[in-house]
């Protein structure tokens, strides 16, 4: 063996390393600008819902049945044909129902304070009452004082800005939790081939619409008609009014 | 420091219990069928959708030619005007010569959820009137629309002048915003809860439930006197199983109560929005069916009754119809009591009011 056979072996030798180092290189190269691209489009707002997550705020005042559907819009994928879709809307109830507890108890933080604020507001009364040479003798004449320093002090307190901010905050949670339990109801109607409530609620607009349009028709009839003549339209009434009643259901 | 005398309290202590007492037996000889309500004799005329136009048997001789339409809110049933013999409005009217007719807005399905303002008014209460119109031979009624009622009868009226001899309303609010002018503890609750709301509440509330349960209502309702829903079914009832013709009275408004319709979604949304939080209606930007309402289109008599006690509905908000509407003969008449209180009264002042005011027009 000669000197340039001993250097051909050198590159082959190297290549059978180096071709497929570069191949692992080119495939680790392309899952990181797929990183990257996934990054570029979802990140920033994956970064901005993660680090409100973490926030203590959000877990008192945010709402979280909203919070899982930005989450679930972030990291949706297109839908597959042949593939079950999986999203988090297994969540979205919990979520809710997590909610609406955490407001519970914010609503008992809220008002439990209220009945010292009555005490006080009571013992602030008895005082101004003895002062005034008033005094309260008895216990039935204390008990009314009691149940008035409980309604003026209820009455503010609904009309406080605390007491509207929470219940801002229930009705949503209450209206998104029930929006939530009628998707779980569809998925089963559907299931078991009944109608679901959103169909219904379809119907209903095009029955709405259709009335409506009737209504209008038969008005435009009327006028046509001459409704300004009583007998005549006396007689074109009672038709009217068989047809008009169509109760869906009696009182 | 205050000092209470301890025997005198046992003393009350077993008065109460002994009133306590007695009220359960009362209570326990009253079966759910003795409680009716709306007996007043009266006949279906017409119904449309469920809502029916009902007229009010009497043989009094008629002071008043022009029939009367009773528009009660949808909120409630109007079978609170006809509570018992001696607290009913539409009795009231008709032993003072009146010719009465109801709308009875019924209790709306969930197919009802898209009936909003425009069918309320250009349908419902526009099929009516001209029903009442042709069965008497007249062109014009008169009106009269109670809270909610009220606002859906002026907005018809503004839309209809031509149907309408007379309007009456009665704790009718047409600004809601008016109670900022004179913020009260004890009056104005919904006003302030439904500023505190955005928009899309409403928009979500109405999705959510498609009608706004009865249920709702009652809560909001409760909350403007906790204190009276608090201590309604322990001393309230107490108090009223007393006497026995006090308990029946409490009882049938129990029953009245307990009867709380849906109210249909649309039309909340619009009560609630464009009304509540945005005023719409005095500022001339209120759309029914296409055409604004124009308060000024009301050019016939009006006579606005209102409470200076009201819970419900502001005094200020009813008052605010004096500077909004066309009619050169505008009359006030300010009463006491509460929303409900002043149409179940024994006292004759509304119905005086009503009929002698109506007497000369």
């Amino acid at each position: 063996m000669n000197s340039s056979d001993h250097q051909s072996e050198t590159p082959d030798y190297f290549r059978q390393f180096a071709d497929p180092w570069r191949v692992m290189t080119e495939m680790w190269a392309s899952w990181s600008e797929a990183s990257q691209a996934a990054f570029k489009k979802r990140g920033e707002k994956a970064g901005e819902l993660l680090t409100r997550a973490w926030n203590p705020e959000f877990w008192r005042a945010g709402e979280l049945a909203p919070f899982i559907e930005e989450l679930q819009e972030v990291f949706s994928l297109p839908r597959l044909a042949d593939v079950p879709n999986v999203d988090l809307s297994a969540l979205k109830p919990a979520a809710s129902m997590l909610e609406l507890a955490k407001l519970y108890q914010q609503y008992l933080v809220v008002s439990i304070p209220l009945w010292v604020r009555i005490s006080q507001r009571f013992q602030a009364e008895l005082a101004a009452r003895e002062k005034s040479g008033e005094p309260v003798k008895s216990p039935g004449a204390a008990l009314d004082l009691w149940n008035s320093a409980v309604d003026g002090t209820l009455m503010e307190f609904t009309r406080s800005g605390e007491f509207g901010d929470i219940q801002q905050r229930l009705l949503r949670a209450a209206a998104h939790y029930r929006l939530q339990l009628r998707a779980i109801g569809e998925r089963s109607a559907r299931a078991f081939d009944m109608p679901t409530r959103s169909e219904m609620t379809d119907l209903y607009q095009r029955l709405h619409d259709m009335r409506k349009e009737v209504h209008q028709l038969r008005r435009e009839v009327r006028a046509l008609r001459g409704n300004g003549n009583h007998k005549s339209s006396n007689a074109a009434r009672s038709t009217q009014d068989d047809e008009d009643r169509h109760d869906v259901r009696p009182d | 420091m205050t000092k209470i005398d301890m025997t005198s309290g046992l003393t009350e202590l077993a008065d109460f219990c002994k009133r306590a007492a007695a009220a359960t037996s009362r209570l326990a000889s009253v079966r759910e069928q003795d409680v009716l309500i709306a007996q007043t004799p009266r006949e279906e005329i017409c119904r449309v959708n469920g809502r029916a136009l009902y007229r009010i048997a009497s043989d009094q001789p008629r002071r008043i030619p022009t029939p009367v339409l009773l528009v009660y809110a949808m909120v409630g049933h109007w079978a609170v005007l006809d509570l018992q013999d001696d607290r009913s409005f539409v009795r009231n009217l008709t032993d003072a010569g009146c010719d009465v007719y109801v709308l009875d807005w019924g209790h709306p399905t969930p197919a009802d959820q898209f009936d909003d303002f425009g069918d309320l008014i250009n349908i419902y209460m526009d099929r009516l009137v001209e029903t009442i119109c042709e069965r008497h031979e007249i062109s014009a009624i008169n009106l009269v629309g109670i809270c909610q009622g009220g606002l859906l009868s002026v907005c018809y009226t503004a839309l209809h002048p031509e149907k309408i001899r007379n309007l009456i309303t009665v704790v009718t609010p047409v600004d809601f915003h008016a109670d900022q002018e004179d913020e009260r503890v004890d009056s104005g609750f919904m006003n302030v809860w439904t500023r505190g709301l955005a928009g899309e509440d409403i928009d979500l509330l109405v999705r959510a439930m498609g009608n706004i349960p009865g249920e709702v209502g009652g809560t909001m309702f409760s909350l403007m006197t906790p204190f009276r829903t608090l201590a309604k079914y322990n001393m309230t009832l107490v108090q009223a199983g007393q006497d026995s013709d006090t308990l029946m009275n409490f009882l049938r408004m129990e029953k009245w109560l307990s009867d709380r319709p849906d109210h249909t979604g649309a039309s909340a949304q619009q009560w609630l929005k464009e009304l509540y939080q945005d005023n719409k209606l005095v500022k001339g930007e209120l759309v029914v069916d296409g055409r604004t309402v124009d308060l000024r289109a009301v050019t016939m008599p009006v006579l606005n009754i209102y409470s200076e006690t009201d819970t419900i509905i502001h005094p200020l908000a009813s008052k605010a119809m004096r500077d909004r509407i066309g009619s050169t003969d505008y009359t006030e008449l300010p009463v006491t009591g509460g929303h409900i209180g002043i149409l179940v009264a024994r006292s004759k002042k509304v119905r005086d009011g009503i009929v002698d005011w109506l007497a000369t027009r």
